[in-house]
């Protein structure tokens, strides 16, 4: 009880843990020891607390809407993720990854990493060195709303995202412009799934303006 | 493969989670604990400016009983199979929770079987508050933890009790931001601490009061 997994001589790793059913590790530390578990469970870990934050970008929203109506919901969303969060979101994710460049393909490298965008299923392509596509296959918040009829957030959400990524193209590149190619709602056909694959969520194209 | 410690590098059109190094992802799953939190505390501020301290602390308690006390207990216990139903099952999943032990420095210690104690030693929101001088924030949160915490661990198990020993304000940086005992406790005790100071004390009421008794 209480102890860190064998270590065996100085050199060698500890043993990796695929997950945490074992005894409690007194010693576990989130800065120092969080390698005792594998590369799996971290990324197991790390979606885990993606959908968590993606959790809190649309509870506040949902409590405040609840009390307040769609319209004032609506406008203090933008405020706080526009205006407060999203900077900060940036410029912690970009430290973090050391994502300097002020390029298309730093642009691209950073949306994925972001991570409401790194839980989807999303394709990155550079096209050329001044023109790239984002295709969001399969987007967890938008199945989310259509599965609640939630068109008004649906709209809300997405326009604050459009928004959003234009504010974070400029923030690497004010001359790097973002533009929406397809946005939901989307018309998805009932019948058998495996025949009807469902139409993607949306597609940006990001590109470099002529200066 | 070379892993990669960073993404300075070239654009990989084809990158997945799996090629960052350990150290990499470590600091990633950091990175989105803390935008986590930071989205909840962003919020509560902007609904002050624009309503009422009051206002704001109903909403802020409002929406983490369901993102705190349900999907923040769960998400954890699911990444890493933390499935029992004990002390132990409840200071480890503190110790992986992006709410807590992922961002936060903490000590779990299993006393017993059926007794644990929890040591928030430093906690980087209360270092915001402090250095803001933002007091009813830090009751909001605060009281808040004194609240959610015994209500979210019920989910592990209808006895399981989580009592605050020590909440803050405190007098010195030296001091740990604040103790809980976690127990096994078919009785069913009363969650107020009457050291602790007022807004602890009522937000542990409250958690009395919703909490079914047996």
């Amino acid at each position: 009880m209480n102890s860190m997994p064998p270590v065996e001589g100085k050199e060698t790793t500890m043993e990796e843990l695929q997950d945490y059913s074992g005894p409690l590790m007194r010693g576990l530390k989130s800065r120092e020891s969080l390698d005792v578990f594998s590369k799996d469970a971290i990324v197991r870990m790390i979606a885990g607390a993606s959908k968590l934050y993606l959790g809190s970008e649309g509870g506040f929203y949902t409590v405040v809407r609840k009390r307040f109506g769609e319209q004032l919901a609506n406008e203090m969303d933008r405020e706080v993720l526009l205006d407060r969060a999203a900077p900060q979101i940036v410029s912690r994710l970009r430290n973090a990854f050391d994502i300097r460049g002020d390029d298309v393909a730093s642009f691209l490298k950073f949306l994925q990493i972001e991570p409401l965008l790194a839980i989807n299923i999303a394709e990155f392509e550079l096209k050329d060195e001044d023109r790239g596509l984002v295709t969001v296959h399969r987007c967890r918040a938008l199945e989310y709303w259509e599965r609640h009829g939630e068109n008004g957030l649906q709209k809300n959400a997405c326009g604050i995202h459009a928004s959003g990524l234009r504010q974070a193209a400029c923030s690497f590149n004010p001359h790097m412009s973002v533009r929406a190619l397809t946005l939901p709602p989307r018309h998805i056909t009932m019948g058998n799934p495996g025949r009807n694959k469902p139409p993607i969520a949306c597609q940006w194209e990001v590109a470099m303006s002529e200066q | 493969m070379q892993e990669l410690s960073d993404y300075s590098g070239e654009f990989k059109p084809d990158l997945k989670l799996e090629d960052f190094s350990k150290d990499m992802l470590r600091k990633y799953l950091q990175e989105v604990s803390k935008l986590y939190l930071l989205i909840g505390g962003i919020w509560y501020n902007h609904a002050r400016d624009r309503f009422s301290e009051r206002t704001a602390e109903e909403l802020h308690w409002e929406f983490w009983e369901t993102l705190g006390g349900v999907h923040e207990i769960n998400r954890p216990r699911v990444a890493l199979d933390i499935w029992g139903h004990d002390v132990e099952a409840v200071l480890k999943w503190v110790q992986v929770d992006p709410g807590v032990g992922l961002i936060f420095d903490v000590d779990c210690e299993l006393k017993s079987k059926d007794l644990g104690i929890l040591t928030i030693k430093d906690c980087n929101a209360l270092r915001y508050y402090e250095r803001h001088g933002d007091r009813g924030l830090l009751e909001s949160a605060c009281g808040l933890d004194c609240w959610g915490f015994p209500k979210g661990i019920r989910r592990f198990h209808p006895d399981l009790s989580m009592k605050c020993l020590k909440v803050p304000p405190r007098q010195s940086p030296d001091e740990p931001a604040c103790i809980w005992e976690v127990r096994m406790d078919p009785s069913h005790s009363s969650l107020v601490n009457p050291d602790l100071p007022e807004y602890a004390q009522k937000a542990a009421a409250k958690a009395d009061w919703d909490l079914p008794l047996r």
